[in-house]
């Protein structure tokens, strides 16, 4: 199967960062969930801090929670689908290299009910699109995948 | 002006640079004649702008696009082409189409040379400098065909009758209709993807319980912006969303694009159906983002300055509404209305024939509903979190958890670490949603008890006592 994951293992709310060489692959986190959740109404939100998308990716990111094999044909019907953000690449040039962003959030709140009663949680994010082979991107960049600094929950 | 191509009329030397990247990306001809700005400062406005006031136009309603007459089709459509032939005949005039696009474009990060005035995505600014934006567009447009009574109109693509792009933006596909883009990727009879905006993507945004949630912070976008609406940006430039492009999958093209005002005009109006959608559901009270000014050129190519507390009474201040009355959107068609369920002795509800056939078409309509169930009381000793079971009254919690049967939880907090008995010693009510489970609850025979389960432990589950219960649909 044509089809890679890593996790990387978070200690608190801290995540490591790997890169995989395999087009289009997704990636899958391990992350602990803040352990007043279930006594809190505040909202439930996630944080990538610092992600970059693949070259030429869409810039719509869907995560899906302890589903690790989920990919870009994974239904969102899934009861594993927590739901999926966008960024919207600034240009062309910026489209080409992979959109950036100091920190993309989603609001897990509406998923809440998924996640109660689990301490950690292991989350695939999965870019739509992408390409390893355009010209433009960093000569640094993973290849086809998103990569960032940080994956935590908050409940702000 | 029919069979003119719109880009040829724009400036090349301006937008020279995206053809070169566009040739290093290999993404085809269709791009070579494209405008990406490489600049986009737009003329260099007065030292102090003029403080903005409202005008006296007459308030009308911004109409959705799948409603429009012809005669109000062509009333846009030769605003539109107004507004291009204003890029031509003046490329410098602050009003004209590209300028419109290069002024989305300044304020979204800039063009290719990167240099942009003050960005207005990803936080708590999207909505307000938008609703102003569409209003000076709105303006500019009117006053072009001299004709105060244009609005614009919105596509509800949250409504799943309308999910196809508007036909007036597509058809014709030719440079003949002022409201086509050649750069869109969206083209006559394409639908956006209901796992983009269906109602179980549009439910919980139009039900998130803060501003923050809804409409973002100082420092972050909220769902509506980093949901939805980019979404839709991306399907438009990229019908295959496996690639951004323009013009509206690039922020700095975005605004070239006449769709893009229609797409605005449906988040601005999402704003309205969410604080409609609560009484506690209210725009932030913060005077940082009250005061907060952006500048733009009006419709007499003065320089103003409007501030965000100005925006926030569409009626009284910009002049316009959201109609027809009638068209809520889809996930929020049926007003929310309390339907008393009857209850036997054990507190089993009964669900009647008809209820059964209205939970039906809520299923088919996916609308979202709430079980509200009054005069909750626990025994004094309960505390921590206790799932609300349907129809599975002994069922220990690791057996229904994530089924139908699970309808959601409570949560019992002790004040203290001494506080046994947990602070719920009164009676309270709990909301569940329960829009998914309904299709299977309509089988189990007609009738619906309610349990309660502790999720930590084994425990068994117990009948949950209460006064009343009621199904809320919206």
């Amino acid at each position: 199967m044509h089809r890679w994951f890593i996790t990387s293992m978070m200690l608190g709310m801290l995540s490591n960062i790997w890169g995989m060489p395999v087009e289009g692959a997704p990636v899958t986190v391990q992350i602990t969930l803040p352990a007043d959740m279930e006594q809190t109404d505040r909202p439930l939100v996630l944080h990538i801090e610092n992600l970059q998308l693949p070259p030429q990716a869409s810039g719509i990111v869907r995560i899906f929670a302890d589903l690790p094999q989920a990919n870009a044909d994974t239904s969102t019907e899934d009861e594993h689908f927590l739901g999926y953000f966008t960024l919207l690449a600034k240009t062309s040039r910026e489209a080409a290299q992979g959109v950036q962003r100091h920190d993309a959030t989603l609001d897990l709140s509406p998923k809440k009910q998924l996640l109660v009663g689990k301490k950690a949680l292991t989350l695939t994010i999965v870019p739509l699109g992408g390409s390893t082979t355009s010209p433009a991107a960093p000569a640094d960049a993973t290849q086809g995948q998103p990569t960032f600094t940080r994956v935590y929950v908050a409940t702000p | 002006m029919a069979g003119t191509s719109h880009h040829t009329r724009r400036s090349f030397l301006h937008y020279m640079a995206y053809f070169t990247a566009a040739s290093t990306m290999g993404v085809g001809s269709r791009r070579a004649w494209s405008a990406e700005p490489q600049n986009c400062a737009g003329p260099r406005p007065p030292a102090t702008p003029t403080r903005w006031t409202p005008d006296t136009n007459p308030i009308l309603p911004r109409l959705p696009a799948s409603t429009l007459s012809a005669a109000d089709v062509t009333k846009l459509r030769n605003a539109y082409q107004a507004l291009r032939d204003l890029t031509t005949t003046q490329p410098n005039d602050p009003r004209g189409w590209l300028q419109q696009g290069d002024k989305h474009c300044w304020n979204c990060g800039g063009g290719l040379d990167h240099q942009a005035g003050e960005e207005i995505h990803g936080s708590w600014l999207f909505l307000p400098w938008h609703r102003a934006f569409l209003y000076f567009h709105e303006r500019i447009l009117g006053a072009l065909i001299n004709d105060k009574s244009l609005r614009l109109a919105y596509w509800d693509w949250d409504n799943a009758a309308n999910r196809t792009i508007p036909a007036a933006w597509t058809t014709p596909n030719t440079n003949a209709n002022a409201l086509w883009d050649a750069n869109r990727s969206a083209v006559a009879g394409n639908q956006v993807p209901n796992s983009l905006v269906g109602p179980q993507i549009m439910n919980p945004i139009i039900g998130a319980s803060n501003f923050t949630q809804f409409g973002g912070s100082a420092a972050n976008g909220g769902n509506l912006e980093n949901g939805p609406h980019g979404a839709v940006h991306i399907w438009c430039g990229n019908t295959m969303l496996n690639s951004a492009q323009a013009d509206m999958g690039l922020l700095d093209t975005a605004a070239q694009d006449p769709i893009f005002f229609a797409h605005h005009a449906n988040i601005d109006r999402l704003w309205t159906v969410w604080l409609q959608a609560s009484t506690t559901h209210k725009n932030p009270t913060n005077a940082n983002w009250l005061r907060h000014r952006f500048t733009f050129w009006d419709e007499r190519k003065r320089w103003v300055s409007i501030t965000v507390a100005d925006v926030l009474n569409m009626s009284n201040n910009l002049r316009y509404t959201y109609g027809p009355a009638a068209a809520r959107p889809a996930f929020l068609a049926v007003a929310p209305k309390a339907l008393s369920l009857q209850m036997e002795a054990d507190k089993t509800i009964v669900l009647p024939e008809a209820v059964k056939n209205r939970m039906r078409a809520a299923v088919a309509d996916k609308n979202l509903t709430t079980l509200r169930v009054e005069g909750v009381t626990l025994p004094l000793q309960a505390k921590g979190i206790y799932r609300i079971i349907a129809n599975k009254p002994t069922a220990v919690a690791a057996e229904v958890a994530g089924t139908p049967n699970d309808l959601g939880y409570i949560a019992i907090v002790p004040r203290t670490s001494k506080d046994e008995g947990g602070h719920m010693h009164g009676s309270f009510s709990i909301d569940l949603d329960v829009t998914e489970q309904l299709p299977k609850l309509i089988q189990e025979n007609g009738k619906l008890s309610l349990s309660y389960v502790p999720i930590t432990d084994t425990a068994k589950g117990a009948p949950l006592q209460y006064q009343k219960a009621s199904l809320i649909e919206r």
